[in-house]
């Protein structure tokens, strides 16, 4: 009998928390989708940087466990306290406690267990989706399918497990404290106010706002070029996040009590349209709740700052191909002897048409002047560039070519390295051999990351002045007139096997592959990273929102079926159904606005002070906050499809009989 | 005559503070003897409910002894109140109490599935009582499909079936109309006569009291005063009741 009341009770259960369990069976079914793709070696071969992006998906696997975690405890003792009445009639009927506790644990995991088991074909199917998408961004002809390995359902069934096992306990803990007295007559206790004091409460209040404003300060301070590359700049920024999550935290439990006074103060606010109603309903539900109102923020904060993560991504991702590899094959040589690049050019034209071929040397000048302010630990030299290569360089990328008087020189440097010698008095004179040189001017667009490999920067100089200085490294650049792919770096690397590649006295292999950039690999491997990147980030920020809104949703339906009456109250007092369920918009409408107004105002300050690192790799300095909407509006969109199933659940329910 | 219930200075205290304390059952010693059918009455707040609540094991107490069939029930483990309650107590409540997921058959049924007892036999016995109750046509059907009256009778063949030592029932027509009051208590009455079963019933509403053979008056955690039915016809019962009544509206000086 107890088993065939489980599974009535599971029945019912899937009505009334179908929302619930369509958010965790999609969890679960992402978790897999992700897993699979992670591990399916196709994709893995696709590209190097694909090691990386599983190191980041177990722990974004950890974060979404705790996530899926949090919102199965919430609902389960949710569902527990709601149905308090019923095991009170079991106890007195002489069903024993520990009857009742496996009654339940049989409950949830059936409820668990079918979201499970439908997680599997849901993941299967979303993981080829994904798979089409990573094809699409690779620009790949063919289609790969991910098979379904058990290793990785395995795993979800071990998160599974998990979570169960931490809930289970959790409720068990619960029930082992609970009298029947308890059961029977708890939905008759009172909400507890947090705060005895009003001026405990508007003491938290504000300290919190100081507190998150503090945060918020700290953030910004660390977000410039100076301060964002140094290792302690990690730390200050976590330990930002910690001082927000713990204001977020106050704010969201006092708020509600706050706006409330400040409400009722005013007679005038107070006996304006439904007011009254809305905020007392509001104030009833966030006094009980305000540590989950925290928790919710939080997830909301996360959640915004995971798809703003995304565009910046995707945002930076042209620069970063620019920075990487600008020209179609470039290779580099430090160590005399230096390589004879004929032989590369050989490999190259075996395959493709070559347009142009660039060589060009970086010398050294041993006074190191300009390297004193960048890593002059490493290298005790500026590295120093012909004016004729460099403007070689230019014109192969279509850019405007330069010119330089006999006592002029020119800075090409990094743009994040851009405040080091920028306004620098110092350097706007240096000596060159027995020359004075002056600065004409310092670029940052034509630089890119391996121009050199001794430092973030090059001296251009007129030819003539490079005869006396010696050589640290060579330079080939190819242009060809076909697109390259990723297959000629491969070529390059197996045929050029005897330059790349060495072996030491103990036997030990080593290679230089690092000298070698295609741009058509780097391309591949940067639409694998975003696309990845991209996806991780909407599928962390998904399951964050759909926590969320599956708890405000779970929360404000079964408050319509419990607090009927006070609706059918206003309907008997002459409320009709377009002004009742106005009200209801309204009140789902300040239920799930305010966990959102904090949230989306720290991350847009964070966004803010991040751009001051990134604005460098952006378009334009304003992207971000073009940025910033698109990221609300996807946010937005999730949760509003929470918003919609909650008011028309809430409005069933109370038009519903019985 | 078996005696079924004995309380003995029987205190229940709400609250810590000294001078915060709310004295809910103050002092009563009661008694109810086997096949009695017994109210007690008492405005709001007078202590009906908590001292109901004490003989089911849903409160504790604060002094004093319950015993039920010669058990203390102040003396037990917590761990033993559900198999006391299985084989000792049968619950009606005001809001019935059943279980939304059952039908009513099942619902019947249940505390005798909990017992264990043999499945062939259960069947017989919840439509030997259904049908005594009227509700053999509504066993199929699930809660929500049927009256209050009917929901109410099905709670009573619940507590009923398990033939336990005491029913104990807390305002049970305090959701009925009418008729169905009537209705059901008519059947509490025949089933009190008939299968000896022993009744303690809470009720503020005279009509329902006057179904009883004896009655309890409480008014602020004391008994008041107890009347016998004894061979009075229900009406003249029904108006004594209604005397008493006019008196605990007023101070107690005033009667003695």
């Amino acid at each position: 009998m107890l088993g065939k009341l489980a599974v009535r009770n599971t029945k019912r259960n899937l009505k009334d928390y179908l929302l619930y369990l369509i958010t965790i069976t999609i969890s679960f079914s992402l978790i897999l989708a992700f897993n699979l793709v992670a591990s399916s070696k196709e994709v893995v071969e696709f590209s190097s940087s694909m090691g990386a992006f599983k190191g980041v998906l177990t722990f974004v696997n950890v974060i979404i466990v705790f996530v899926v975690c949090f919102l199965i405890n919430y609902t389960t003792r949710f569902m527990f306290e709601k149905r308090s009445k019923e095991f009170g009639t079991y106890m007195l009927l002489g069903i024993k406690k520990k009857d009742i506790a496996r009654l339940l644990v049989t409950e949830n995991i059936l409820l668990g267990f079918s979201a499970l088991v439908l997680s599997v074909p849901l993941g299967f199917l979303f993981s080829q989706f994904l798979s089409l998408v990573i094809v699409k961004m690779l620009v790949i002809p063919k289609v790969i399918f991910i098979s379904l390995n058990f290793v990785s359902v395995g795993l979800l069934a071990l998160y599974f497990l998990a979570i169960y096992v931490l809930v289970l306990l959790n409720l068990l803990r619960r029930i082992r404290k609970m009298t029947v007295h308890d059961f029977l007559y708890f939905d008759k206790q009172n909400e507890k106010k947090m705060f005895r004091s009003n001026k405990k409460r508007n003491i938290i209040f504000v300290l919190s706002v100081i507190l998150g404003i503090a945060s918020l300060v700290l953030w910004h301070s660390r977000c410039n070029m100076d301060k964002f590359g140094i290792q302690e700049t990690l730390t200050y920024l976590i330990i930002a996040v910690i001082m927000l999550i713990i204001s977020i935290y106050g704010v969201s439990a006092t708020c509600a009590d706050i706006m409330l006074s400040v409400l009722l103060k005013s007679k005038k606010i107070k006996y304006q349209k439904d007011n009254l109603f809305v905020t007392r309903t509001f104030a009833s539900k966030a006094r009980t709740m305000s540590f989950t109102f925290g928790t919710l923020s939080t997830l909301i904060l996360l959640s915004l700052l995971c798809l703003n993560f995304s565009s910046i991504n995707k945002g930076v991702y042209r620069t970063s191909i620019e920075n990487t590899a600008p020209y179609d094959v470039h290779i580099y040589d430090s160590e005399q002897p230096f390589d004879n690049f004929d032989e590369y050019v050989k490999v190259i034209d075996e395959d493709y048409t070559i347009n142009e071929i660039i060589e060009y040397a970086i010398y050294g000048e041993p006074a190191h002047q300009i390297q004193d302010y960048y890593d002059v630990e490493f290298y005790k030299f500026d590295p120093v560039m012909k004016l004729s290569d460099y403007n070689k360089l230019l014109k192969l990328r279509n850019m405007d070519t330069i010119e330089l008087k006999d006592n002029e020189y020119y800075l090409v440097t990094r743009n994040q390295s851009l405040y080091k010698v920028k306004d620098n008095d110092d350097i706007q004179t240096i000596q060159f051999a027995d020359k004075k040189l002056h600065l004409k001017a310092i670029d940052t667009k034509s630089h890119w990351n391996n121009i050199t490999n001794s430092g973030r920067f090059v001296v251009i100089v007129p030819d003539k002045y490079v005869q006396e200085l010696a050589i640290y490294e060579r330079h080939l650049i190819v242009d060809t007139v076909e697109e390259t792919t990723a297959n000629l770096r491969d070529k390059i690397k197996k045929d050029m096997e005897p330059q790349l590649v060495w072996i030491d006295e103990d036997g030990t292999k080593h290679d230089s592959y690092y000298r070698v950039s295609v741009r058509g690999a780097v391309i591949e491997e940067q639409n694998a990273m975003t696309a990845m990147l991209a996806s991780t980030c909407l599928y962390l920020a998904f399951i964050l929102t759909s926590a969320v809104g599956t708890v405000l949703a779970v929360q404000s339906l079964s408050d319509s079926m419990k607090h009927k009456y006070r609706y059918l109250t206003l309907r008997r007092l002459g409320v009709n159904d377009i002004a009742l369920f106005k009200t209801i918009r309204k009140q789902l409408f300040v239920l799930f606005g305010v966990p959102v107004v904090y949230s989306v105002l720290s991350s847009f300050c964070m966004l803010a002070s991040l751009n001051n690192v990134y604005q460098t790799f952006l378009q334009s300095r304003s992207v971000y906050l073009l940025y910033f909407a698109g990221s609300l509006a996807i946010f937005f969109f999730i949760y509003g499809i929470y918003w919609i199933a909650a008011y028309i659940g809430f409005k069933r329910n109370i038009n519903g009989e019985g | 005559m078996e005696r079924i219930l004995d309380i003995e200075q029987l205190k229940k205290y709400y609250g810590s503070d000294a001078g915060n304390i709310t004295k809910a059952v103050d002092g009563i010693c009661m008694y109810v003897d086997r096949g009695e059918f017994v109210a007690i009455m008492g405005a709001s707040g007078s202590g009906k409910t908590t001292l109901l609540n004490c003989i089911s094991t849903i409160d504790t107490v604060t002094s004093g002894h319950i015993i039920v069939n010669d058990q203390d029930i102040t003396e037990m483990k917590e761990k033993d109140f559900a198999d006391f309650r299985r084989e000792n107590l049968g619950f009606i409540f005001q809001d019935f109490n059943l279980l939304d997921t059952l039908t009513i058959e099942e619902n019947i049924s249940l505390s005798l599935i909990i017992n264990k007892k043999d499945p062939a036999d259960i069947g017989k016995r919840v439509h030997v009582i259904a049908d005594k109750l009227g509700i053999g046509d509504v066993l199929s059907k699930f809660p929500y499909e049927v009256s209050g009256g009917q929901k109410q009778r099905c709670a009573c063949a619940r507590a009923l079936i398990n033939e336990p030592k005491l029913i104990l029932a807390d305002e049970p027509t305090g959701a009925l109309d009418s008729k169905s009051s009537r209705l059901l208590l008519e059947i509490m009455s025949d089933i009190n006569k008939k299968m000896q079963a022993t009744i303690l019933m809470v009720t503020h509403d005279p009509f329902s009291a006057s179904f009883c053979k004896r009655i309890l008056f409480l008014k602020d955690g004391k008994i008041f005063n107890e009347i016998f039915r004894g061979e009075k016809s229900r009406k003249d019962f029904f108006n004594e009741i209604l005397d008493i009544l006019t008196l605990l509206g007023g101070e107690v000086g005033n009667v003695r």
